[in-house]
């Protein structure tokens, strides 16, 4: 039971991931001679993860022998002022399906969190654990998934110079730590100059060690107009392991406030 | 019942081969999961299980509902009789009116807010072991009508025929041999009458950052009461009587959380109705007057670990048997236990899990450690084990006969 748990943890925070790149790809025009800090501005201005919707991922994790493991999610998000609601409906695999997580975090209250499993017929409160805490045997961490909202207040911002990455012209940013007990000596980020979509981001230990990459591909311009990745990758250099999120499809809608509640969990 | 479990199971059949299958097909759910599991008692060093069980649900949402069948069995070559082939497990449909969600058929009402133990759960007898099947309870037919209000909900649940949990045939050989009897007698069931139906009432509120349920239980207690009464002669002789007993219960529950610990309670006070017969009998079995039970938990996640505690009050004695022996006038020592639970997930394919409780009075304790490993998305190895530690006589110092070892590949699709 708590193997599924946490599981469902992970997929969590990987939908605050995918909702946050739906939204990164919302970001307006180019600019040529902007600052490190104004392109942060810019992606996270124009993105600001806000809003409601639905969406259906493909979770899949895969180790050093390339053996793969899946997952399909439905997520649902709502946010209202100062309330972010999260539901989210395991599909796949048969041995989760049914397995609900919802998610309620409102400002300066604790946050209230239940998972909701079918054989045992309803659901349980459960601890909402430490943010800064990595992710069981996954290749993300909480940090890594709330970073986007944060990078200003976290990090220094520098640019480097500009480069193309698989045919897409980026900035690429430097961010280093404002903290001395961060987990990183710094962050690279590569940023598509268009579209502000961010693409790329390595996360570097001990100096100048690769630990990380974070991979966007396979975007797509939507028929609003945006652009949009639909595979998310999060590649642990160290282990040889990969975390791979493909986007099935995503929606932005009023999602009713019946979805995040007890009544809608034990259906 | 059996009339019913096929009837059932045809229904589904029916609804999965008439014409038009592949669309309605596509609209019909349907899952389960089959396992092969051994298990190996290693004081007795024998095979006690080498058994195949399955259980399989079919489920269709409509607009404004869904029925839910679901039926489980299975063949142990060890224990012919332990398994069924087939059985109906719930049977039951949901009606969504408005602020009110009915529930009617042979379901699982699961109340509570406590980790497996949950003396709030009152409506589905349940069993005495630590199988998870045995704590969700047994399915039972009843009415369940839920009001959604804007701050507060309501549940109202009745079951229209008491359904007794079997006592376990062990338990009874042994208590009749420790007595000195044969055997021990069944008792009658109520009669099925609209005063012996049950009823169960909850009323759930969050209070600050606290989900608190309030509940109320009119019925029957799972298993029947039991006593011994001398029959006077030249040479005494001994009687065991025994009888179902209507109980009232209140229980509250809550749960909430503090700087990312999980914290939850949940108490009843029991009051069965006295029994005059046991006035007078000789030995007691069971309680034939209120007491209560209560968990107080608390669980946290740091890392790939997940850690949880619970301690468990039972004034009614032992949390594996529904019996303490004594002489009327002397008062059971309630049962006192410390339950630890802590899991650790090795990575997306491997996790172990160590559960642990110990009996406070006897410093008795039993240690369940177990190994999972994911063979595919749907595939799981457990290999598990028991072990149980105590003072000759003591709750878990006489289970060490059962220690096992235990090995299962299950499939779910």
């Amino acid at each position: 039971m708590r193997g599924k748990r946490k599981r469902v943890y992970f997929v969590c925070m990987v939908s605050c991931a995918v909702m946050a790149s739906v939204l990164f790809a919302t970001a307006g025009a180019a600019g040529q001679d902007l600052t490190g800090e104004e392109i942060l501005d810019r992606i996270e201005a124009e993105s600001g993860i806000s809003g409601s919707g639905t969406g259906v991922i493909n979770l899949i994790t895969e180790n050093k022998r390339g053996e793969q493991r899946s997952n399909t999610v439905k997520m649902y998000r709502r946010e209202d002022s100062e309330v972010e609601k999260q539901l989210l409906e395991y599909l796949e695999p048969a041995d989760v399906k049914g397995t609900k997580f919802l998610s309620i975090t409102e400002e300066g209250k604790e946050d209230l969190m239940y998972i909701y499993f079918p054989f045992l017929g309803r659901e349980r409160r459960i601890a909402a654990g430490e943010e800064s805490d990595s992710f069981m045997g996954t290749d993300f961490t909480y940090e890594e998934m709330g970073s986007g909202q944060t990078y200003q207040e976290e990090y220094d911002t520098s640019r480097l110079e500009d480069e193309v990455l698989e045919d897409y012209p980026c900035y690429v940013l430097r961010l280093t730590p404002k903290e001395e007990d961060s987990d990183y000596t710094y962050l690279k980020m590569w940023v598509w100059q268009e579209e502000f979509l961010l693409l790329r981001i390595e996360f570097y230990k001990e100096g100048e060690r690769l630990t990380k990459t974070l991979s966007n591909s396979d975007i797509r311009e939507e028929e609003e107009g945006e652009f949009m990745p639909h595979r998310i990758v999060m590649a642990d250099e160290i282990k040889d392991t990969k975390t791979i999120i493909e986007i099935v499809e995503t929606e932005e809608e009023d999602v009713p406030n019946d979805y995040f509640t007890i009544r809608y969990l034990r259906r | 019942m059996k009339r019913l479990t096929k009837g059932a199971f045809m229904l589904a059949t029916i609804l999965l081969l008439i014409p038009g299958a592949s669309c309605l097909g596509a609209e019909i759910q349907i899952g389960g999961s089959i396992s092969h599991s051994l298990s190996y008692l290693t004081q007795e060093a024998e095979l006690s299980e080498n058994a195949l069980r399955y259980d399989l649900f079919f489920e269709r949402q409509f607009r404004g509902g869904k029925i839910h069948i679901s039926f489980d069995g299975g063949y142990d070559s060890v224990d012919t009789e332990a398994l069924r082939p087939i059985q109906l497990d719930e049977a039951y449909g949901d009606i969504y009116l408005g602020s009110v969600d009915l529930r009617v058929g042979q379901q699982v009402v699961s109340w509570g807010t406590a980790d497996g133990i949950n003396p709030t759960n009152y409506v589905n007898p349940k069993g005495l072991s630590f199988a998870a099947g045995e704590f969700k309870g047994t399915p039972v037919p009843c009415l369940q009508a839920t009001y959604f209000g804007p701050m507060t909900s309501v549940t109202g649940v009745v079951v229209f025929d008491f359904v007794p949990q079997d006592v376990p045939e062990e338990m009874t050989e042994g208590i009749a041999q420790g007595l000195g009897l044969e055997e021990l007698p069944e008792p009658t069931d109520p009669e099925n009458t609209l005063g012996n139906m049950e009823y169960a009432l909850q009323v759930e509120r969050r209070l600050g950052n606290w989900d608190t349920k309030l509940s109320y239980f009119h019925g029957w207690e799972d298993y029947p009461a039991l006593w011994i009464e001398m029959v006077p002669g030249i040479v005494p002789a001994f009687e065991a009587e025994s009888q179902y007993q209507r109980v009232n219960k209140v229980g509250l529950a809550t749960a909430g959380g503090f700087r990312g610990i999980g914290l939850w309670g949940e108490v009843a006070y029991n009051s069965p109705e006295e029994i005059e017969e046991m006035d007078t009998a000789t030995v007691l079995l069971s309680m034939n007057g209120p007491y209560l039970q209560g968990v107080v938990g608390a669980d946290y996640s740091f890392s790939d670990f997940y850690v949880e505690g619970q301690y468990i009050y039972y004034e009614n004695g032992s949390l594996m048997s529904p019996y303490a022996q004594r002489e009327p006038g002397i008062d059971i020592t309630p049962g006192k236990y410390v339950m630890v639970q802590i899991s650790y997930e090795v990575n997306r394919d491997q996790s172990v899990r160590l559960v642990g409780m110990m009996n406070l009075d006897d410093s008795g304790y039993t240690i369940m450690p177990q190994y999972t490993y994911a063979l595919s998305d749907a595939a799981d190895l457990l290999v598990r084990a028991a072990f149980f530690s105590g003072e000759e006589g003591t709750e878990f110092g006489s289970l060490k006969s059962l220690e096992s070892v235990d090995l299962s590949i299950k499939v779910s699709f």
